[in-house]
């Protein structure tokens, strides 16, 4: 299969009966990457499990108690209606972590696969996907959102909005996916007229398979960079929604509308403002080491620990 | 080649009409606008009602408006501002040099930071210089960009006190109100913004660069380059270089139509007068001239920029057929 | 050459203010007139009494939005209004206190015995900033512009004008073809018959620089940066204003203004909420003034009795909303609520609690404020058949008493009374849940489908006011010609769907009585019938709020038209 020039060990073919732990072992060495998904890991727990790690309702208003500074009694203190912020952050969390995993899988797929068409058959299904990326790039969210709010409300469904995070991550997904597709369909372009994927041709490979067994692996790199790059802006965008009416609406705590209204406590609270967007950072952080080791594992290109 | 960009400018047109098409009806299905704000007024009578409606236009069903609004536009009238009374166009010029200079400023600060990071943390692989500008470009990509501003607001202009009692750094404008024009002020007020933003768009462009840079490297051109006995800055600067920065083209040239569009939280944390908060102003308002206009410009920007990237890429790297 | 020397006057006065603040030693520039100079910040060296003015500074007011114009003719947002009244005075105005007061004319506008006249008399030897005359013409060319073709100005009042004559240049007969009882709110402002052609009244350079007989002009405006005010040198005070310009900064949101108020890079910020006075309270060297809404602005819930479908019918007995129509839950709501708990915690106690449509001025009708009783709420409840079920939440024929509670987005206050008033339904086995739209989608008009003129919603919070004269508020708000509906286009703002027969009879009337106080006495009763039947819930009463640094002297906030501007000419600041 992988013949001619190409040496075996630069394009691989997916083929081998011990592949994962292949990648495994190869991820496993690499440090950051592991810190990375350790602590995902324990976000994940300590979100999942929010009320064993907490003593406080989410909900639960003590409006003698506003805006406190951080304390033992309130570790991370209390928002504008005397809530403990700590606690509203493990069940924010659960929102946001969900809203930007989704939102990032719904927009790599689409991007993924629209670039991957584009590049590969090129000619007018090039154009034509390529037009209409151009078309949702220059469609503002704003406006799409405002529109699709009062289309979903003029429906009288009850309550679509409370609690329900599918929609809004899927729109979010739905509107950030150019980038994605724009860098895979360069990176595929440029890929096609590579000897190995026209040995592939030559040999009578089909497209799938030249597509997601060939081309796939080799451009991994740009998908898992924008991927990671997606993540904190759907996190932050489902705050942008609430404004747009078609967020998850208060008091349900997102860190997104944890930290919408915070630029005015910022002075006089910071701690209101500091926490929720920390964890964003950590989150985020963590998931693009996770995403770099994932990188240079899948990666057939990348040797791992070479000095 | 002339054939292709025949084809390409032809697509372009019609993509850009079919844009501006979608445009107009979204932008007239979206409640609101000047009328909204009359109506609530109940000093406004049925009749002022009526003649604002035709004063504004607003009166025609949507399909005759987009088809009065194409024949202006065509002839280069994209309609004045409903709040400023202005011509859109006026309106854009206005903000228009501050927006590129915050943006272009922007674009030079990232393009220095990150293209040499980038190299050279790609030539030195898992070296500690690798692990820290991999850390602080995570770091950079990790940030929420509103926040991360408000940070440096509090820290630079209202915490930090620079000799004089006043704040370090200004964190709001272009210039000082009322004091005469000069260029450390400007440069001054320059600081915040650009620092928000360049730390966020380098770290994605060195990343980017750093993983194209590091394909280059094992290509077997590099190889042979290098087994051929070439020094290593020639097989460097010569061979990986340039290939490497084939895909930074096309992040470069994908970013450009923002030099126009601005950078909207930017420019409302630092209260920056470009185009991102005219946008956003006449967006919420519904001011439909001076939304269409913008966003048309923007449309031609990106489908313009998204030509010139192919193009380019094309000449770069001759094993891209474009057809 | 007029730019470069604008630009110089600048520079010089920013090199004053700059040498001042450093310590140097800054020439003293008085006028003439005034009765102190500036001093250097060595204080115990002078001998000036401290309470004098000082001449010269500038002064740097953050508005969290752009004036789109300053031609009150085509003035579409409250920002227009505000910075124009640096600039641009009427006849007669709303003072301080709420209650009409002459401007340029001598005294407040006499009426006919039919009703049908209303005569000013004009104050004598006032020039406009460019050295016009101001005359009798100018209130003509006023009214022909109002009533013009591209006008943008309400002309409700102004089409029941006959014709203005001038039988001599300062006195102004105005004839009315009805008798138009709110006459005293017309005229807030004049335009100089010099503006322009009002068949061009779009591109009026008058638009971004009017001609006024305020103490301030326009001397530069960089769009959607700020606007220069400079000193009108025919400014009818002499030695007034004090300072040298007013600069205006636009900010891209309050959130922006509070922090620059905080590190002094302006002077006064404009149009602050109730919420953001906590904040202000603890920033060193700053200032607040409020005043209640001279129009009597409350924030208020509106009960839907109607349909929550988008259906919209005139009458809403027809398919009568399942719970909210029955006065009994609309009373156990009120009384459900501790409005005065949110006042105290939410507003720091700043504001009065909401009682009554007319709060303030001439038209005040004090109303005792709603109690707060769970005990009762919860009895009212019982006896309307609503049953507390499983979940803590009354059910009455297997429906759940959830109602939906819509406000606008990205308003913390109403975000944060919103999640007050979830709570206390709670206490009281009413589920509520928030779903909050843009303003542009709540606040829409009945052709794009509005949420609130259709109907399409349970309880609404926002903010609407009595207006200064009462008559258009209260037709607009409780008459039932005022109901959203096909039948009249969507005309009206009775979101509640409210029907009293009583109510729509003394609105009817009072509006073409001359009769001040027999006008007074039937609005009042409108506003006790309206407390009774409960259509609405007054909240809290909103009010204008200004923020400033304490070194600027005489500043304070009106209830009317002025807003900040009133007392712009005797603003100095210590040095």
């Amino acid at each position: 299969m992988t013949t001619l020039s190409v040496p075996a060990k630069k394009f691989r073919t997916v083929r081998e009966q011990s592949l994962f732990l292949f990648f495994w072992m190869r991820f496993r060495r690499h440090v950051t990457a592991m810190l990375g998904g350790i602590i995902m890991l324990i976000m994940t727990v300590v979100i999942a499990f929010a009320p064993v790690f907490s003593p406080y309702d989410p909900f639960d208003q003590d409006l003698l108690n506003r805006l406190q500074p951080p304390s033992t009694e309130h570790w991370m203190g209390t928002d504008d209606l005397g809530r403990d912020m700590l606690t509203r952050i493990l069940y924010g969390g659960r929102i946001s972590l969900s809203v930007g995993l989704l939102a990032m899988g719904v927009s790599i797929v689409l991007g993924t696969l629209i670039g991957l068409t584009s590049g590969y058959y090129g000619g007018w299904t090039d154009s034509i996907l390529m037009r209409i990326t151009e078309i949702f790039l220059s469609i503002p969210r704003l406006f799409v959102l405002i529109a699709m709010g009062m289309f979903l409300r003029s429906l009288n469904l009850p309550n679509i909005q409370a609690g329900s995070f599918m929609p809004i991550a899927v729109v979010i997904g739905a509107l950030s996916w150019m980038g994605t597709a724009r860098l895979v369909r360069a990176s595929t372009l440029e890929l096609r007229g590579r000897e190995f994927v026209q040995a592939s041709r030559a040999l009578g490979g089909s497209d799938a398979r030249l597509l997601f067994m060939h081309i796939l692996p080799n451009i991994m790199s740009p998908i898992i960079v924008s991927a990671t790059l997606g993540l904190a802006g759907a996190i932050i965008s489902e705050s942008g929604l609430s404004y747009l009416g078609f967020g998850v609406q208060l008091p349900t705590p997102t860190w997104g509308n944890m930290l919408s209204n915070t630029q005015n406590q910022m002075l006089t609270a910071p701690w209101t403002a500091i926490f929720p967007g920390l964890m964003i950072f950590f989150v985020v952080i963590a998931i693009n080491y996770l995403g770099d080791g994932l990188r240079d594992a899948l990666d057939p290109r990348h040797i791992v620990g070479k000095k | 080649m002339a054939t292709y960009l025949l084809r390409r400018l032809l697509q372009s047109i019609l993509t850009l009409l079919v844009i501006s098409m979608i445009l107009f009806g979204l932008i007239s299905s979206v409640p609101g606008g000047i009328m909204s704000a009359y109506q609530e007024n109940p000093d406004f009578t049925a009749e002022d009602l009526a003649r604002l409606e035709a004063k504004y236009g607003l009166n025609d069903p949507v399909p005759v408006r987009y088809l009065k609004w194409l024949g202006n536009t065509l002839q280069g009238d994209f309609g004045n501002s409903f709040i400023s009374k202005r011509p859109a166009l006026e309106e854009i010029g206005d903000r228009l040099p501050n927006t590129m200079l915050l943006m272009g400023v922007m674009l030079i600060v990232t393009l220095l930071i990150a293209i040499p990071l980038g190299i050279i943390s790609a030539i030195k692989q898992y070296t500690w210089f690798d692990h820290i500008t991999t850390t602080l470009a995570f770091a950079g990509q990790s940030l929420p960009v509103f926040w991360f501003g408000l940070l440096l607001i509090i820290i630079f202009s209202v915490t930090l006190k620079g000799a004089d009692g006043k704040p370090l750094l200004p964190g709001s404008g272009m210039y000082t109100l009322g004091a005469p024009f000069s260029l450390i002020d400007r440069v001054e007020h320059l600081i915040l913004p650009v620092t928000m933003l360049a730390f966020v768009s380098a770290a994605g462009y060195m990343r980017y660069l750093r993983s194209s840079m590091l394909d280059v490297i094992n290509e077997d051109y590099v190889r042979t380059a290098r087994a051929k006995g070439a020094r290593e800055r020639v097989v460097i600067f010569k061979h990986a270089m340039r290939n490497a920065l084939i895909p930074l083209v096309t992040l470069i040239g994908l970013d450009l139509p923002s030099l126009f569009g601005g950078a909207l939280f930017t420019e409302t944390i630092f209260a920056w007068p470009g185009i991102g908060r005219l946008y956003f102003t006449a967006a919420l308002k519904t001011d439909y001239p001076v939304v269409m206009a913008v966003l048309i410009i923007y449309s031609a920007l990106i489908i313009l920029s998204s030509l010139l990237v192919d193009v380019i890429y094309a000449i770069l790297d001759p094993r891209i057929r474009l057809s | 050459m007029k730019q470069f020397k604008t630009l110089l006057a600048l520079v010089l006065v920013a090199a004053f203010i700059l040498s001042a603040c450093g310590g140097g030693e800054a020439a003293p520039q008085a006028e003439p007139d005034t009765p102190a100079a500036e001093t250097t910040d060595a204080p115990s060296e002078q001998a000036v009494d401290p309470n004098a003015p000082v001449t010269g500074g500038t002064v740097i007011v953050g508005t969290p939005q752009e004036p789109g114009t300053l031609n009150p003719l085509l003035a579409s947002a409250t920002i227009d209004d505000v910075i124009s009244a640096f600039i641009i005075e009427g006849l007669v105005t709303v003072d301080g206190e709420g209650e009409y007061a002459p401007v340029l004319a001598e005294e407040l506008p006499t009426v006919s015995e039919d009703g049908l006249v209303v005569t000013y008399k004009l104050k004598k030897d006032i020039k406009f900033s460019n050295g016009d005359a101001f005359t009798c013409a100018d209130v003509q060319f006023t009214y022909e512009g109002i009533v013009s073709d591209l006008s943008g100005a309400s002309t409700s009042g102004y089409s029941d004008i006959e014709k203005i004559e001038c039988p001599d240049d300062f006195t102004a007969e105005v004839y009315f073809l009805d008798v138009y009882a709110p006459y005293l709110r017309l005229f807030s402002y004049i335009i100089p018959k010099g503006a322009g052609d009002l068949a061009a009244l779009d591109t009026w350079e008058y638009n971004r620089a009017p001609i006024g007989t305020g103490p301030w002009m326009v001397a530069q405006w960089e769009a959607g940066d700020n606007i220069t005010l400079v000193k009108n040198p025919n400014y009818r005070e002499p030695g007034k204003p004090y300072l040298d310009s007013v600069i205006v900064k636009i900010l891209p949101s309050r959130e922006t203004g509070v922090q620059l108020l905080g590190t002094g890079e302006i002077t006064v910020l404009w149009d602050l909420t109730e919420a953001d006075l906590p904040t202000i309270d603890q920033l060193d060297g700053v200032a607040w003034s409020g005043a209640t809404y001279g129009y009597g602005e409350n924030e208020l819930l509106v009960f839907n009795l109607g349909p929550a479908d988008g259906s919209a019918p005139a009458d809403p007995s027809v398919a009568p909303h399942p719970s909210l129509s029955d006065l009994r839950v609309r009373q156990a709501i009120q009384y459900g609520i501790d409005k005065q708990l949110i006042v105290d915690a939410l507003l720091g106690g700043n504001v009065k609690v909401g009682t009554t449509v007319l709060p303030i001025g001439y038209w005040a009708c004090p109303q005792p404020a709603s109690e707060f009783n769970v005990e009762k709420a919860n009895a009212l409840l019982d006896e309307a058949g609503w049953i507390v079920g499983a979940d803590g939440i009354r059910e009455k024929d297997g429906v759940r008493l959830s109602l939906k509670i819509s406000s606008t987005t990205g308003n913390q206050l109403r975000e944060q009374t919103e999640q007050v008033l979830v709570e206390m339904m709670k206490e009281i086995g009413i589920e509520l849940v928030i779903d909050n739209l843009p303003s542009d989608v709540l606040l829409a008009g009945w052709d794009s489908d509005g949420m609130r003129k259709k109907g399409r919603f349970d309880i609404l919070l926002y903010t609407t006011g009595g207006g200064y004269d009462p008559d258009s508020h209260l037709f607009s708000n409780y008459h039932s010609a005022r109901i959203p509906s096909a039948d009249n286009e969507g005309a009206g703002n009775n979101f509640s769907r409210y029907i009293n027969a009583d109510v729509d009879a003394l609105i009817d009337d009072a509006a073409f009585n001359a009769d001040q106080d027999a006008r007074r006495e039937a609005y009042c009763q409108v506003a006790e019938q309206i407390n009774k039947d409960v259509p609405r819930v007054f909240l809290y009463e909103r009010m204008v709020i200004s923020g400033y640094r304490e070194q600027l002297q005489n500043f304070r906030v009106s209830p009317g038209y002025a807003d900040m501007t009133l007392d712009s000419q005797n603003w100095w600041l210590q040095p």
